[in-house]
Formats: C-alpha cells, sequence, structure tokens
C-alpha cells in the first residue's frame, strides 16, 4: 500500500465543517462563494524515486482528470452531486477516442471537441512511443472527475487501486494531466 | 509527473517533477489540431524523468496559444 503524501486525517477533520457551510452555495453551482475555506490539502513533501531506467525504456501509463468514460461500456461520472466524483474508469489504451466521451462540467469542453489530445493526449503518446521517446505504453490508463470534494476518498480509495494496477502492468512513469 | 496549467494547485500538489503550461483549462496539452507543439510539451514534461535530479521540481515550458486549425 503506497503512503499517502496528503494530510488526510487533517482534511477529515475540517470537511465537515466546510461541507455543511458550502452545500447551498454547490447546490446552486456558485462555486467562487462555496470554494471558501475548502480544506485544500497542501503538500509539504514531494514523493521521490529515481527513475530506474530512463524514459526511451520506461513503461508509461497517462492519468487524465478530463472525466472521460468509454460508451456503452462504463457509467459516466457523476456530474449532477455537489461532492463530484472520486471513482477512477480503467481504458484500454488501445480504445478509439471517439469512444470517449466527457462527463465533467467544470470546463469548456470546446477543445477536447475539436481535438482530444489537447486533455487528453492518447494519440501524440502513441506517436511518441512510436519515435522511440517514451518506451512503451502500459495496456491500461486511467480516467477522473477533475471535480471532487472527496480527497480523503481519492487518497484512500481511488488512488491505491490505481497504483495496484500500475503495478500489476509494470508501469514505471505516470503521466497526470489535471483538468 | 504532472502537467498543468494552474501554478498554486501545481505547487500544493508538490510533483516529484512537473511541468507548467499557459494554457487553458481544457487544453492543458495545448492549441487543438496542433500536434507538433502537443507533442513538444509532452516531450518537454516527459523529458523530467530524466532530467529533474530533486523531488518538488517544476518547470514552466514556454509554448504559446496558437489560432486553432478546425
Amino acid at each position: 500500500m503506497p503512503v499517502a503524501v496528503m494530510d488526510i486525517a487533517a482534511f477529515k477533520a475540517r470537511y465537515p465543517e466546510w461541507i455543511a457551510r458550502a452545500r447551498p452555495a454547490l447546490e446552486q453551482k456558485n462555486w467562487k462563494d462555496a470554494f471558501v475555506g475548502f480544506p485544500s490539502p497542501v503538500n509539504t513533501e514531494a514523493p521521490w524515486t529515481p527513475p530506474a531506467q530512463p524514459l526511451a525504456k520506461s513503461r508509461l501509463a497517462l492519468l487524465s482528470t478530463a472525466g472521460l468514460y468509454l460508451v456503452g461500456e462504463q457509467q459516466p461520472f457523476d456530474a449532477e452531486d455537489p461532492e463530484g466524483d472520486w471513482t477512477f474508469r480503467e481504458l484500454p489504451t488501445a480504445v478509439d477516442g471517439a469512444r470517449l466521451k466527457i462527463a465533467h462540467t467544470h470546463y469548456d469542453h470546446a477543445s477536447a471537441l475539436q481535438d482530444l489530445n489537447a486533455v487528453f493526449p492518447l494519440q501524440r503518446l502513441r506517436e511518441l512511443a512510436g519515435e522511440g521517446v517514451i518506451g512503451s505504453l502500459a495496456e491500461r490508463i486511467y480516467s477522473t472527475s477533475g471535480y471532487c470534494t472527496r480527497l480523503e476518498r481519492v487518497a484512500e480509495d481511488t488512488a491505491p487501486r490505481i497504483v495496484e494496477r500500475l503495478k500489476s502492468d509494470g508501469v514505471n512513469a505516470l503521466l497526470h494531466i489535471p483538468v | 509527473m504532472g502537467l498543468g496549467n494552474l501554478r498554486t494547485p501545481v505547487q500544493r500538489i508538490l510533483y516529484p517533477r512537473a511541468a507548467l503550461v499557459r494554457f487553458p483549462r481544457g487544453a492543458t496539452v495545448g492549441t487543438p489540431n496542433h500536434p507538433d507543439q502537443q507533442r513538444a510539451v509532452l516531450r518537454d514534461t516527459l523529458a523530467l524523468l530524466d532530467s529533474a535530479s530533486a523531488p518538488g521540481t517544476l518547470v514552466e515550458l514556454p509554448y504559446r496559444w496558437e489560432d486553432s486549425q478546425a
């Protein structure tokens, strides 16, 4: 089990007071007022592992918070819950981008709809792997929703599950693109 | 490695290695339909795996939004 960098206990202690006060504003989609006083974690330590091998020999996975899911096979992220959605979707790296849809209402989708690579650069990463810049891409990549206030669920549930899969797939580098 | 467009959240997360871009939210990797720019952003970000020598390395990339090709 990986050790979380985030101070989960501190977040859990402060969250109930914040959500009780913020819920009416969240339900009205008044984000500016709602997020005043949100107990944002500020990490003080960066985990560090020297790479075992160079990028050109590494197996890379992608983790995006753009809210993408596989239509017809996966449930969309809950875009209506005021507390967001802490779950993740596992996607095959060979997936056809045309089968992915966005369930995340907190960003403008215009660029992604023109070119999914602008926010989820799977095709670009395939190209870089083909050129030998990256050793290989993992068989599975991951999508979450960038709108989630239940950060303790992400730290205690979502992240460890993804890490378990990364280890199983022999991944030694992860590119995280938050949205 | 992280690739983000907002300095404050990226600094709060404190990635082992991260790149910062000046692209709008929803287009973190670069201008739509500009594959050369997107590949450059990714190359520079991924290169941190080899080049970063200390935890918390954060590099700001020089790329700027271009006229989008629809």
